[in-house]
């Protein structure tokens, strides 16, 4: 048989590598600030840019999207040619790729902090970076797919059909979330509303952690854990069930953000039974990992890749026991809204992926620049520090989130709740700091391993290509003997990819579906009405600002939650909520019963100098507000983007929002007038002061209104 | 477009649950058939792969 030679290009692999690092800094770096500013909220600087609001989503935006991203594409440069034999299709289409990304990183980290945003988590960045995404992810599934056909290696390994999977699934998530209606190059509205916004952004959410921090790992760990262990996985076998029954389930878990909401209960009950039914897969993977390393135990005391390794799916099984603990509805009720919702994903993101990415680059690099690793020592003080880092993290968020919970659950033997909610925050924030000092360590180690990287680079010298040869597929024999019908599909790429996105679209079709279609899901509420003009564009203030990253609007239905915040939300109150703001986070409390619950005036001062009002609060200030003057010249396309949307504005009422907008702003300052508060009607702190003075009072205005179903 | 136009109703709407739970039984039962039925030797030979590359 005649061979054939190709080249495994490494300079690709390493831009990604040398990407993931950088970004594993800056992600990791904001991270740390964003931590100490719930302890010391002096350090959001004053400033809009460096407010918390801001640079949360762009602390998570960079970690999943640009560390672990990178680290993904750096794994998939790596394996996918060796195992398939054959070069990757299109240099050219891996450096736009790279390229492209790296844009996308930095558009992101630009327009994050300037307040542009869409809003829903996890997929803030707007719609035009979405359509960028959209296209880089396409160009990098071109050039997978055609390295996959151009293969010269029958058998697609397992780790394949994971990164097959994350493609198909992630373009499937990004494309139906970010459907959006623009209103100019950098705002935009999303297509549901509600109840629908939240079961699509929880099912893209839930999947976004699904299908980029989990099955393109699982890929990376059925590549470099046989190979950094020498030894081939555990079971093969498995691996085939692990696939298809993660990717199969995974999919339906999303509502499990949403129970106790005004999600419909049928669509909570799925999302719980299934969210239960992934421990199955997930620890059946993991044990899969952990086994491949049986035998090797030697080893393991040794070599920090392998210890890495093994505290990434130690935190891999950690999470998703967890995780399907966390949507049993009575633990839920208990852990929603607090920091042990905090304390998973990072269980998840810094053990999981972090260790597991770390494990890859110290395993990879050494062998793209032909030499050993600069220090084992090192990477053994890289591995111990991250792991007390680790633990220093998610401990004390633990203590906060049961210790919150406890109080914010209490009665006085009178009927009374026993504490303020500021009094639940200032409690725990001893718990905040240590927890900023564990993410700090944590980040100590990532420079520590970065200097020993470099070192290595240096003491070696980088082979920009590897060879190899084998026959064309064309001119292998197929296998003999009965055929199985899984390895005509393991042969057959696209009809794996097909499967995958069949199998993956079953449960999110189901869920939702119905609640699209189907108008009992969400019972209208007659008094329920638009937002006028002016609260309009507070809401965009209040989405720029990000207070959905620290506040919720769904008061579930609790005795403490009703008794602390109001009346339990419904469905049918955010039929006009383009995106939806229930919020997945209380670091203040909840405000879906905001209105009149305090003056004007107080808004205003809170909004300036919140500490001057609650003593001890954690809020930063927010004193630009005062001094902006609101765009009004955006109304008229914001009120036709919701008529298009299906708000029942009366037809022609964009051209007369504005004057509605005024007369609002000016009644608003007047009553601040007379309070002695000397504020011009024109300023942004207006628009909002009149949001949140709505916020729930289409409920409070009428309670003598029926619930009606329409039909 | 809009969202007004809403199918007033789904017949029967308690199928839905149902209906995943066939699929996913169906699902398991082929992938575990599969699985329990493959080819010893050809599963070792797979899983050497990225050991061999």
């Amino acid at each position: 048989m005649q061979l054939e030679k190709f080249s495994f290009d490494n300079s690709i692999v390493r831009k990604f590598a040398f990407a993931t690092v950088l970004w594993a800094i800056v992600g990791m770096l904001v991270g740390v600030i964003i931590a100490f500013q719930l302890a010391y909220p002096a350090l959001n600087l004053g400033i809009s840019y460096t407010s918390f609001g801001r640079l949360r989503p762009l602390h998570t935006n960079a970690v999943i999207f640009a560390f672990v991203g990178n680290g993904i594409y750096t794994g998939v440069y790596y394996m996918m040619p060796r195992l398939l034999k054959t070069s990757m299709w299109s240099k050219a289409l891996g450096l736009i790729h790279f390229w492209g990304w790296q844009l996308i990183i930095v558009a992101a980290a630009v327009t994050l902090p300037l307040g542009l945003t869409q809003g829903k988590e996890y997929a803030e960045l707007i719609w035009p970076i979405d359509i960028a995404i959209t296209l880089i992810w396409v160009v990098f599934g071109i050039n997978m797919f055609a390295t996959i056909l151009t293969r010269r290696e029958r058998h697609l390994y397992v780790a394949i059909w994971f990164i097959i999977g994350t493609w198909v699934t992630v373009a499937l998530l990004h494309i139906v979330n970010s459907f959006s209606l623009p209103t100019s190059m950098t705002h935009s509205y999303s297509w549901y509303a509600g109840v629908q916004d939240a079961l699509v952004q929880w099912w893209y959410g839930h999947n976004a952690v699904a299908f980029f921090l989990t099955t393109p790992m699982l890929g990376i760990m059925y590549y470099f854990i046989p190979k950094a262990a020498g030894r081939p996985v555990y079971s093969y076998k498995w691996s085939i069930i692990h696939f298809w029954a993660l990717i199969f389930i995974y999919i339906w878990a999303g509502p499990h953000h949403l129970l106790y909401t005004a999600l419909p209960d049928w669509a909570q009950s799925l999302g719980v039974v299934f969210s239960i039914m992934l421990i199955l897969p997930s620890w059946g993977g993991m044990l899969n990992g952990i086994f491949t390393l049986r035998g090797a135990w030697d080893k393991v005391k040794e070599d920090p890749i392998l210890k890495m390794f093994i505290v990434a799916l130690t935190c891999y099984g950690m999470s998703t026991f967890e995780g399907p603990m966390l949507s049993l509805k009575n633990v839920n009720g208990f852990a929603h809204y607090t920091d042990w919702i905090v304390a998973h994903v990072h269980v998840g993101a810094l053990g999981w992926n972090g260790f597991l990415i770390f494990g890859m680059l110290y395993w990879l690099v050494p062998r793209i620049y032909n030499t050993k690793l600069h220090s084992v020592k090192m990477a053994n003080t890289h591995f111990l520090i991250g792991t007390v880092g680790i633990l220093l993290y998610a401990i004390p968020m633990y203590w906060a989130a049961i210790s919150q919970a406890l109080m914010w659950k209490q009665f006085t033997p009178e009927g009374q709740l026993k504490f303020q909610f500021l009094e639940t925050v200032t409690r725990i924030i001893p718990m905040y700091i240590l927890r900023g000092l564990g993410g700090t360590i944590y980040l100590v180690g990532v420079i520590i391993m970065v200097v020993n990287l470099i070192r290595t680079a240096k003491a070696g010298s980088f082979v920009p290509e590897e060879y190899g040869e084998a026959p064309a597929l064309a001119a292998q024999p197929l296998p003999e003997g009965k055929a199985y019908w899984h390895s005509i599909i393991e042969r057959r790429p696209v009809q794996m990819l097909v499967m995958s996105l069949i199998v993956v679209s079953v449960g999110g079709a189901i869920e939702i579906i119905p609640t699209f279609i189907v108008k009992e899901n969400v019972p209208t509420i007659s008094t329920v009405k638009p937002y006028t003009p002016l609260e309009l564009q507070g809401r965009d203030i209040y989405i720029r600002e990000g207070c959905y990253t620290c506040h919720s609007q769904m008061v579930r239905p609790f005795r403490d939650e009703v008794a602390r915040y109001g009346d339990y939300s419904k469905a049918g109150e955010s039929v006009y909520d383009h995106p939806f703001q229930w919020g997945s986070k209380r670091t203040g409390p909840d405000l879906a019963r905001q209105a009149n619950k305090y003056p004007n005036s107080w808004h205003y001062r809170h909004m300036n100098e919140p500490e001057e009002i609650s003593q001890g609060s954690i809020m930063p200030p927010y004193p630009w507000l005062l001094d902006n003057d609101l765009d009004i010249s955006t109304t008229p396309g914001k009120i036709r983007a919701m008529q298009t949307l299906g708000v029942p504005y009366p037809e022609g009422y964009d051209q007369k929002a504005n004057n509605d907008l005024k007369m609002q702003a000016d009644e608003i300052a007047a009553d601040l007038n007379a309070n002695r508060i000397k504020a011009k009607s024109g300023k942004e702190i207006i628009a909002l002061i009149a949001y949140l003075q709505r916020l729930g009072a289409d409920l409070k205005k009428a309670p003598e209104a029926e619930i009606k179903t329409l039909h | 477009m809009k969202f007004k136009n809403y199918v007033t109703s789904i017949e029967n709407v308690n199928i839905y649950p149902m209906v995943s739970l066939v699929i996913f039984t169906v699902f398991f039962a082929v992938v575990t058939w599969y699985v329990l039925s493959a080819n010893k030797e050809k599963m070792e030979k797979n899983s050497q792969i990225p050991i061999n590359d």
